[in-house]
């Protein structure tokens, strides 16, 4: 009787371990996440629940969770220990009488900034107020530093949504601040990346932007940081294949190579 | 061995035939508990399509985050490369989840099938029962653009059809580029992995947007998205709507 008990006894153990144990392997640094979020939103009440096999920025080891109900989704630097990106419901938020005015907006994205923790000293470069439809309208308002004569967008950025209907904040994104270790001043001028573009792109160009930054080699943070210029082009659709008389392409330069390290279509 | 006479069964035997049982339980256990955690909701359809087009554009690869997120909820996913516009329209007709990924604007969305492109139309799409689709995703340049047609175009087309909710952009998107597969892959990667995770569709396309811009540095266009329909419908638990 008893080995009958053991054996039984012995199995449902060995069921429950198993069960628990890939839990049980990852519940220790998943506490110091959720504690980080607990801080990051000012709730220790949130009940959060990791996503499993989430994806990682390359170069990157984070963890992401939601909340039990799904309305709201944080991701978290492991190394910084910081959240990078938060997603949060404006369900059970009070609807507003009035329309949230631009500056108001502002107030409650500045005020969500500083409790952030997230450095100061940053220029807002964009602002907007876009129409999601069924998600709302929402004010954008986006905070980065700019480098050397050419005002390159360095790493340090934030953005922050906020909810026209509510005023309360919907998003953070945080790139969180690293040295800059390439040199902010571009060896290849914005006209000469424009030439090298405009060759690659074969079409006649009718439009054109282009925008400096610092990033990583591949989007990826374990390699070196590169200095780049992206020009996007317009031009005419002649081969007629898209459902539009315009061709677009994107074209991510080396701007001290020269080099096109991503074309995009 | 000396035993004891216990109803009609000796001891030896009564401990043999107990043994077995709990053996036999502790399998059944074993393959309970194996199946409840690896069950898949067979027969629930949800596909996804991508395209290598002719012009070398492309969104290969775009509609395998999906499969694999759904599937890990569920569902019986698929992605598939390079199908017709009329196989695509009989398929959403049919699905629980839907996503494509293809040039676009708001009227149309361009299938190819490895030969020659056809036209998914808002149309074609308004014409289907979409009563039992929670969510429709139409990755492509202006697929949700009312500057022409105002709030009529192919996005808004699936949820006038029944769908859940729909999710399309009102400016330019890239397809493909030279990292991973780019920005479609991208973009599906984060966004089915919300949708996994339990978020609603309001709160996957705002995770998508930041996650994009945190991999890539840029919008490239995705931050112009918009949903329609139910902003909180999600595909969890797996079933049709």
């Amino acid at each position: 009787m008893k080995r009958i008990l053991i054996t039984v006894v012995g199995g449902l153990l060995l069921v429950v371990l198993w069960q628990a144990g890939s839990a049980l392997s990852a519940s220790q640094p998943a506490s110091n996440a959720i504690a980080t979020i607990h801080a990051f939103t000012g709730r220790s009440d949130l009940v959060l629940k990791e996503v499993p096999s989430s994806e990682s920025l390359p170069g990157v080891r984070e963890q992401t969770f939601t909340t039990a109900n799904g309305d709201s989704i944080f991701v978290v630097d492991d190394q910084h220990q910081e959240v990078t990106t938060a997603v949060m419901s404006v369900d059970g938020v009070q609807r507003r009488t009035t329309a949230l005015t631009r500056d108001e907006a502002l107030i409650a994205a500045q005020n969500f900034q500083h409790r952030a923790r997230a450095t100061e000293g940053l220029s807002l470069l964009a602002e907007r107020l876009d129409d999601h439809g069924a998600a709302g309208t929402m004010y954008r308002f986006e905070w980065g530093e700019r480098l050397g004569t050419q005002r390159a967008l360095g790493l340090d950025r934030i953005a922050i949504s906020v909810d026209s209907a509510t005023g309360a904040v919907v998003s953070y994104l945080r790139v969180l601040p690293q040295g800059t270790t390439v040199n902010s001043e571009p060896t290849i001028s914005a006209a000469m990346a424009k030439e090298i573009a405009a060759k690659a792109f074969g079409v006649p160009v009718v439009k054109d932007s282009i925008e400096l930054d610092v990033w990583w080699q591949n989007n990826d943070r374990s390699q070196p940081q590169v200095l780049r210029w992206t020009v996007i082009l317009e031009g005419e659709n002649a081969k007629g294949t898209l459902p539009s008389n315009v061709s677009r392409g994107a074209f991510i330069i080396d701007a001290h190579t020269g080099l096109i390290l991503e074309t995009l279509r | 061995m000396p035993s004891r006479t216990v109803g009609s069964f000796s001891l030896v035997k009564n401990n043999d035939y107990r043994q077995r049982v709990g053996l036999l339980t502790l399998l059944v256990v074993l393959t309970l508990t194996f199946t409840v955690t690896t069950s898949t909701h067979a027969g629930i359809p949800a596909n996804n399509y991508h395209y290598a087009y002719a012009d070398g554009g492309h969104t290969r690869d775009a509609g395998n985050p999906a499969d694999t997120r759904q599937d890990s909820v569920g569902y019986s996913a698929n992605a598939r490369l390079n199908w017709s516009a009329s196989s695509v329209g009989t398929s959403m007709d049919n699905d629980a989840v839907w996503s494509m990924y293809a040039h676009a604007n708001w009227e149309v969305m361009v299938a190819y099938n490895g030969s020659a492109n056809s036209n998914l139309t808002k149309q074609m799409v308004k014409g289907y029962n979409l009563s039992q689709l929670k969510i429709a995703v139409f990755y492509g340049c202006d697929t949700a653009n009312g500057a022409f047609v105002g709030a009529d175009h192919i996005t808004a087309a699936a949820v006038t059809a029944g769908a859940g909710a729909s999710i399309g952009f009102y400016d330019k998107v890239f397809l493909n580029g030279g990292f991973t597969t780019g920005p479609a892959h991208t973009w599906s990667k984060y966004f089915w992995e919300s949708m996994a995770g339990g978020n609603t569709i309001n709160t996957a396309a705002v995770f998508a947007r930041d996650r994009f811009f945190q991999e890539r540095g840029a919008y490239e266009g995705v931050d112009k998205y918009s949903t329609w329909g139910n902003g909180g419908q999600k595909i969890t638990p797996a079933g049709f709507k």
